[in-house]
């Protein structure tokens, strides 16, 4: 039976986080940029956190490599392998696990057989992500994995939870973080919760709800806070006059509440909103702003 | 796949042909500046040396480590640029010897030609006196080249993002023109020693060629030490 401990460990936006699993799956709920993916990669060994202490099996990941063969990863941002090919690359991976097995046989068990002969180079961030899940979920023997959304990797999901359920039986630490709130109860009876870097508790507690921060921007923020403190789906606004005056950070229980809230919020204030962006996400304009600010065009375009 | 191969897979993906041809070429390109004008303001045996000691060793050879070292590190820590090949278990130690070792070898082949065409078009013909201190211009710089990538490898595991290397850098150019015992720790200072200039501390040449081995060999082990297996 493993372990995973954490001790205080402070890494980007984790704060003095401390965490012990034993064998099973932990599924974490975390917001974006609320320390999800540091908590995969200092817990894998990819990156050693900034203060305090991981163990794995009582040794360092980072330090140990033989603790790091132990261990499969997902991480939040996956990139191509450095090989000819990537099925040399899988191949890398197997001959320092000590697999016995073949590239194709681990790919095609994770669905990925057409993988083997493309060059890594041309495999997409989503594709990187599948190959990374692949390898981690057929490692042989595992006493951890650290999965950043594994469900949303691009493999079958159904395959994912059965092939977690089943390492967890052989005794192995699943950890695995995501935003989904869906994909957390799926993956675990109990979800624990990260917010702002910090564990505030389980999601089946009552009155305890995740807030996802959604960043608007917007001509009026005074108005449209005003009419989204209204809202029952948004549990904070927060206008920072001094830095970016035309934008309100809100947080809620549901993404899609939110904006639902936000978009009614608009209506009522007459408040021309500029953008929606997603906090953690790539900045995308929803709608660039208009000089004249039609406010009969503007709900309409944004039908949902 | 070892780790040492993948260390080495790695900095030779980073230092791409593309890579190479381009530094050898911006680095040929001022040698031969420099040789020029030397040529046309001096006799050709020390326009050879003036733009060996003053082009060459002083500046193309630093510059082109540090860039070297900068391209393999993704402008970084040069123990990040092996995190990849440790994830999955490899040890990370070994990963960073192997990087370095083939940084330093591309880093070298590239001085090594660059010093010789300075030197050729410095003395503005081929014969058996040039071709002789091309050759020996060539082994310096080779030497001079691997000895930088080692230091800067080992600078660039200070900071956040390496900036180590950016003040070993700037000790080189300051300290290692010094005319005092601390210039020994610095590349610059023995290879102006080994094509005629002042003997550093009163070393010898083959002192100063012992200093640049250890100077490379010993960086490396200290870098390998400070990274995490």
């Amino acid at each position: 039976m493993s372990t995973l401990r954490l001790k205080r460990v402070k890494d980007g936006a984790l704060d003095r986080v401390d965490l012990e699993l034993g064998a099973g799956i932990a599924a974490v709920l975390a917001e974006p940029l609320s320390g999800g993916s540091e908590l995969v990669a200092v817990s894998a060994g990819w990156d050693r956190p900034q203060r305090g202490l991981v163990l794995v099996d009582g040794a360092d990941p980072f330090r140990s490599p033989d603790v790091r063969r132990k261990v499969g990863s997902l991480l939040a941002d996956e990139r191509a392998p450095m090989a000819p090919t990537v099925g040399a690359a899988v191949a890398r991976v197997l001959s320092t696990r000590g697999d016995s097995r073949t590239a194709e046989q681990v790919l095609e068990s994770g669905g990925l057989g057409s993988f083997s002969a493309r060059l890594p180079s041309s495999l997409s961030p989503r594709e990187a992500r599948s190959l990374a899940l692949a390898l981690a979920l057929a490692h042989p023997e595992p006493a951890l994995l650290a999965l950043h959304e594994p469900l949303a990797a691009g493999l079958d999901p159904d395959l994912v939870l059965r092939a977690l359920g089943e390492h967890a039986r052989r005794g192995a630490v699943v950890l695995a973080v995501t935003s989904s709130r869906r994909d957390a109860e799926l993956l675990a009876g109990r979800v624990r919760v990260l917010q702002r870097g910090r564990f505030i508790g389980d999601l089946a507690a009552p009155g305890l709800q995740p807030a996802l921060p959604t960043v608007v921007g917007t001509s009026d923020p005074r108005a449209l806070s005003a009419a989204l403190a209204a809202e029952p789906a948004v549990t904070s606004v927060v206008w920072d006059e001094g830095g970016h005056a035309g934008q309100l950070t809100v947080h809620g229980t549901d993404r899609s509440e939110v904006s639902l809230a936000i978009l009614r919020a608009s209506r009522s204030s007459g408040a021309v909103i500029h953008s929606i962006t997603e906090a953690g996400a790539v900045a995308r304009i929803v709608r660039p702003a208009s000089p004249e600010g039609d406010r009969r065009g503007r709900v309409r375009r944004w039908a949902l | 796949m070892g780790a040492f191969d993948g260390g080495l897979c790695r900095a030779t993906a980073r230092l791409s042909v593309r890579w190479s041809a381009t530094a050898f070429a911006v680095s040929a390109a001022f040698a031969v500046v420099v040789a020029l004008l030397e040529r046309a303001d001096t006799s050709a045996r020390f326009a050879a040396d003036y733009t060996l000691s003053d082009g060459v060793l002083a500046w193309v050879l630093p510059l082109l480590a540090y860039s070297g070292v900068g391209r393999v590190s993704g402008s970084g820590r040069a123990d990040d640029a092996v995190r990849e090949v440790a994830r999955h278990g490899e040890n990370r130690r070994t990963a960073f010897v192997g990087l370095v070792v083939a940084t330093g070898l591309r880093v070298a082949s590239i001085s090594a030609l660059v010093a010789p065409l300075s030197v050729v078009v410095a003395r503005g013909r081929l014969d058996l006196p040039s071709l002789s201190d091309a050759l020996t211009s060539g082994w310096i710089a080779a030497l001079g080249g691997g000895a930088y990538v080692a230091l800067f490898s080992l600078g660039s595991l200070f900071g956040r993002s390496g900036q180590g290397r950016a003040v070993l850098l700037g000790a080189d150019f300051m300290l290692g023109a010094l005319p005092s015992g601390i210039a020994t720790a610095f590349p610059r200072a023995h290879l102006a020693s080994l094509i005629g200039g002042p003997a550093v501390m009163g070393l010898a040449g083959w002192q100063s060629t012992g200093c640049l081995y250890a100077i490379g060999l010993g960086c490396l082990a200290l870098g390998a030490l400070r990274v995490s297996p």
